[in-house]
């Protein structure tokens, strides 16, 4: 560990104008180191989904500079930031977005069309565990197992990042134990930069740095010298 | 509360719901612009029948006495008669148009309407009163001196007054394929103008014609106490069907009332497709805001009300600014060009009922199909339909049993699972696209259509470089000098009717054309294969429609006689012939000399440059060929200002549906695209992956939209009447040009996404579950 991956810098976000002005990220300021598992932890509105969607180039600051592996994403036009979601970024949804009208394999395999290189795609799903699955469509499999294809989906593409927008928030809590684990594997095993976005504090416990949000603001970033194994966390 | 919700409603789905209105304006509009010039048309010659007095019988013979006429006026059901003097002449000068001209002793029946100048003066020996529509052409006034030629004379007479026909609605010279205003006109004048120029022919004035009213629908059922009042004496009875001057005016009118229905069906369908698509759409998506509205404790008939409101409003605006745009701008354009041609005086627009009735229909069936489509929502119980809607399961399709699935690319396998899911609106795709290149495929095809019979007409059938036209007193023996010193073929062309039976009633015979040439080559036929063939000695050839309308055979006999002679003859069918613009039979000079009818050649066909042979006894007048291929061109010109007009709707069609298709899929599948934008697509791609849909069911479409080009043309050309033979030529470069100007469209159509896609809020969209 060590080389800084992703800078945010003095980022504001503002929404509305006048009166009805809205400052979903004031003066955002943190760094988060290569191969790190991120937990950014807050209430409802504090402004977590509004720092992944401009971390994931779904969005742009209204000001201050974010930089990923060495580019400024915050200066991206249309087409660079396409090439930087497809080229560096994995995002996982909380209602996993995979589409409809494809099967599993075929959800993991349209990545291929934007990123040529990268694992298998039946590697990916046999790596979350739905070998057998791959012929299922989305509507024949439950919420954990959707999740597990999109993790795949976004692990076809061999980000260096993978962003994931309360990931578990839909399931159960076993699921989301399994699909939990999946992603701190990602990071101690495969050194992938993994960030989550949760209001479950107990979640934070498993996390290398833990992000505190309040009111669009930064309240305190953590860092867990010795985070708890998914499995042992209770929740 | 709900009229707030429907605004603004419609302004969300402007698109699709301006699709409807421009749909439904075309739907009336079209209707209109055919209806509303032939309701006036058919008003506005009930007026001039009525005010003229226009004949509904007419009786020819080679001479009718003053008897003749006293008999049939005697008859109870006559309510009147007279009879009458007709020629045909040729003006001094004025490209030596074709006159026909009528010597009057009573003006009682078929009365010239006037335009401009006096009435009608029996007494003034000098005066003619000619076609309005010659004399606007060659700008003669009244009290111009006008001068013509018939049986070897000249007469020098004055323009006393411009004149329309009841009996010409359609005036075309004989030379001419289609109208040509400036090269004929009628002429009335008082017999006592004819008789020094007459004075040294047998019997004096031949009275040729007898026409009369009477106060009985079925003038034919007249026949029998007619022939007892004539003695026989009489050649032929006509009804007004068999006057061409008339008939062929009824028949256009027929033609447009045919097309005001058959055109609006092509554009209502795809309206029903649209509302169908969209209200289904909008539907689902509000199915929740419906379970809320209904558990509410609104009535379900209050909601479903709300949502058929959308179309009504919408389809009722459309077709009522359809209703006045058709008939004031189209219609009164569609009557400006007929104006031209068909003579009819105050020919406008004007509506009737139907009017009323097309709207309604219209706006009922755009209803109708909302309630349909919002029935099914209606019937789920509110507590059901709170829920949203289980999402569009993916499931196995039909597509995907083709043995190459596997083997497809991701957004091939993605769009066709889509077109699996959204039938309706793929069919509406497929269909629109079909529409709009049928009307483009029928659009180039006329051009070359018509194209093909010019060259048919000028490279197979007539091998001469002149046209030399005889007058009525040509002479057997000069025809032949003539001959003799500028080479060709002489022929003969007469009026006559056929049957295939002798002396057959109205009702089996049919009144044609007998064309008799020396087959010596410079008239050539050609069989139905349109290859060129000779007409074996002693056999006839008989036009196809002709013989079809007849069912007579190749060996069959069939027996004609002379228009205005009551001898009949047998002949037989030696060849089933075609001609673009002749309907009738040709015979042989040997075989028509053979019988007794009498020959007298009326043209010459000659290769020779006879410029020369104008000025000389017994000849009317030279055509070339540049001035018998002006109607072509005329014919082309038309067809060349009608172009741009099919060439907006044959793009306006697949704009439309294309573009609905693709909102449709577009906002079906926003969220899936929004998903595609996060892992990485580019807009382009995305673009790509929307209209690769709309690609495939236009090339569909396409495909088979091109043969129905060709079966429409060929109805709009038939429905000109028996006398017309236009096979339509539609080569590969016609289908090629039409296929890739509708592939232009649906790729631009897909340009019309781009700004969308690229502004496409993935954070927004990909919020929340709904
Ligand atoms: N498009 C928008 N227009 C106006 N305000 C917005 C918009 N999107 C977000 N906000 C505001 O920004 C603030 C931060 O929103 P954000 O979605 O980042 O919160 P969050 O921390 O992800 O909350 P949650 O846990 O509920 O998802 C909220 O107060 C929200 O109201
Ligand atoms: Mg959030």
């Amino acid at each position: 560990m060590g080389n800084t991956i992703v800078e945010f810098k003095n980022v504001t976000k503002q929404y509305g104008q006048g009166e009805a002005i809205q400052l979903a990220n004031n003066d955002v300021n943190f760094t988060i180191e290569e191969g790190e598992f991120v937990v950014i932890l807050g209430q409802s509105g504090a402004g977590k989904s509004t720092v992944l969607n401009m971390l994931g180039g779904m969005d742009t600051p209204t000001s201050g500079t974010i930089t990923v592996a060495g580019q400024e994403v915050s200066k991206m036009n249309d087409k660079e930031l396409s090439e930087y979601r497809a080229g560096t970024i994995g995002f996982i949804f909380q209602f996993y977005n995979l589409l409809p009208s494809l099967t599993a394999i075929e959800n993991v395999s349209l990545v291929k069309n934007i990123v040529k290189s990268g694992p298998e795609p039946m590697e990916m799903l046999r790596a979350v565990g739905l070998g057998d699955h791959a012929k299922k469509f989305p509507s024949q499999m439950s919420g954990g197992e959707q999740q597990r294809v999109s993790i795949a989906r976004a692990l076809a593409k061999d980000p260096k990042i993978i962003l994931g927008d309360e990931p578990t928030g839909a399931l159960d809590s076993e699921t989301g134990v399994i699909v939990l684990e999946l992603l701190s594997n990602l990071s101690r095993k495969q050194g992938k930069t993994v960030i989550l976005v949760t209001h479950n504090a107990d979640i934070a416990k498993c996390a290398d740095k833990v992000i505190r949000m309040k009111n669009g603001k930064i309240r305190e970033i953590r860092i867990n010298e010795s985070p708890v194994p998914v499995r042992e966390v209770e929740w | 509360m709900l009229v707030r919700k429907m605004t603004r409603e419609i302004r969300k789905n402007l698109g699709q719901f301006l699709s409807l209105f421009v749909l439904s304006f075309l739907a009336v509009s079209l209707f209109a612009c055919m209806k509303a010039s032939n309701i006036s048309a058919y008003n506005k010659l009930g007026d001039l029948r009525k005010e003229t007095n226009c004949a509904d019988g007419w009786i020819f013979s080679e001479n009718f006495s003053s008897e003749d006429l006293s008999s049939v006026k005697a008859l109870s059901y006559i309510t009147s008669a007279q009879r009458r003097l007709h020629f045909k002449a040729t003006a001094e000068g004025y490209d030596q148009a074709q006159l026909e001209v009528y010597g009057l002793e009573e003006d009682q029946v078929s009365m010239p309407y006037y335009v401009t100048g006096n009435k009608l003066d029996l007494t003034s020996k000098d005066g003619i009163w000619i076609s309005e529509s010659f004399a606007k052409e060659w700008d003669l006034k009244v009290g111009d001196p006008f001068a013509f030629s018939a049986y070897g004379q000249i007469l020098n007479k004055r323009i006393e007054g411009t004149i329309v026909s009841p009996e010409y609605q359609y005036l075309k010279a004989d030379k001419d394929l289609d109208i040509i205003a400036k090269n004929i006109a009628v002429i009335y004048m008082p017999v006592d103008g004819l008789s020094e120029y007459f004075q040294g022919l047998p019997g004096g004035l031949p009275f040729n014609e007898l026409i009369f009213t009477t106060n009985r629908s079925d003038v034919k059922s007249l026949e029998s106490s007619l022939d007892e009042a004539l003695h026989g004496n009489y050649a032929v009875l006509c009804d007004r069907d068999d006057m061409p001057g008339i008939r062929i005016m009824k028949d256009e009118l027929a033609q447009h009332d045919q097309f005001a229905i058959t055109f609006p069906v092509v554009f209502l369908a795809i309206a029903i497709l649209v509302i169908m698509t969209t209200m289904n759409r909008m539907i689902a998506n509000q199915r929740t805001q419906i379970g809320t509205l209904r558990a509410l404790g609104m009535k379900k008939r209050k909601i479903i009300f709300h949502y058929l409101s959308y179309s009504f409003i919408v389809s009722l605006l459309g077709s009522l600014v359809g209703v006045f745009v058709g008939t004031y701008l189209f219609g009164e354009g569609i009557a400006a060009i007929f104006r031209a041609w068909y003579l009819i005086p105050g020919w406008t627009v004007e509506m009737d009922a139907s009017f009323a009735l097309i709207v309604i229909l219209i706006v009922l069936a755009c209803t109708l199909a909302t309630y349909f489509s919002c029935r099914k929502v209606m019937n789920v119980h509110p507590a059901a339909s709170l829920r949203p809607a289980a999402p569009k399961s993916g499931k196995s399709t039909l597509f995907e049993k083709l043995p190459f699935w596997s083997r497809l690319g991701f957004s091939s396998q993605y769009n066709l699972r889509d077109i699996a899911r959204g039938k309706l609106r793929s069919f509406m795709g497929v269909f629109g696209t079909a529409a709009g290149m049928m009307i483009m495929v029928a659009a180039m095809a006329s051009i070359t259509t018509i194209q093909d019979a010019s060259s048919w007409s000028f490279d197979k059938i007539q091998n001469f470089k002149n046209e030399i036209d005889f007058s009525d007193d040509i002479t057997l023996a000069l025809a032949e000098s003539y001959k003799a010193k500028y080479g060709g073929e002489l022929i003969q062309t007469s009026a006559i009717e056929i049957a295939k039976e002798p002396h057959a009633d109205s009702s089996k015979k049919k009144t044609t054309s007998l064309m008799v040439t020396e087959g010596a080559g410079y008239y050539r036929l050609t069989n139905v294969d349109r290859d060129i063939t000779g007409l074996t000695p002693g056999t006839c050839a008989v036009t196809m429609k002709l013989a079809r309308s007849l069912d007579l055979r190749e060996g069959d006999t069939f027996y004609w006689h002379l228009y205005e002679k009551n001898t009949w003859y047998a002949a037989k069918v030696g060849l089933i012939n075609r001609h673009p613009n002749f309907s009738g039979v040709t015979m042989l000079r040997d075989d028509y000399e053979a019988t007794d009818a009498g020959y007298l050649p009326s043209l010459l066909y000659s290769s020779s440059d006879s410029v020369d042979a104008l000025d000389q006894p017994g000849i009317l007048a030279v055509h070339d060929d540049k001035d018998l291929k002006e109607s072509f061109d005329i014919m082309m010109e038309m067809i060349y200002a009608m172009l741009f007009v099919f060439v907006v709707f044959a793009a306006i069609l697949p704009i439309v549906v294309l573009y609905n298709c693709g909102n449709l899929s577009f906002h079906e599948r926003v969220k899936e695209f929004a998903t595609l934008k996060v892992l990485g697509f580019t807009t382009k791609k995305i673009r790509k992956l929307l209209s690769l849909q709309n690609l495939w069911l236009s090339i569909i479409g396409v495909f088979l939209g091109a043969p129905f080009g060709k079966v429409m043309l060929q109805y709009m050309f038939d429905s000109n009447g028996d006398s017309m033979d236009y096979p339509v030529s539609a080569g590969f470069l016609v289908y090629l040009v039409s296929g890739l100007f509708v592939m232009v469209v649906s790729v631009l159509v897909s340009y019309m996404f781009n700004k969308r896609i690229k502004k496409l809020d993935m954070v927004e969209i990909l919020k929340g579950i709904e």
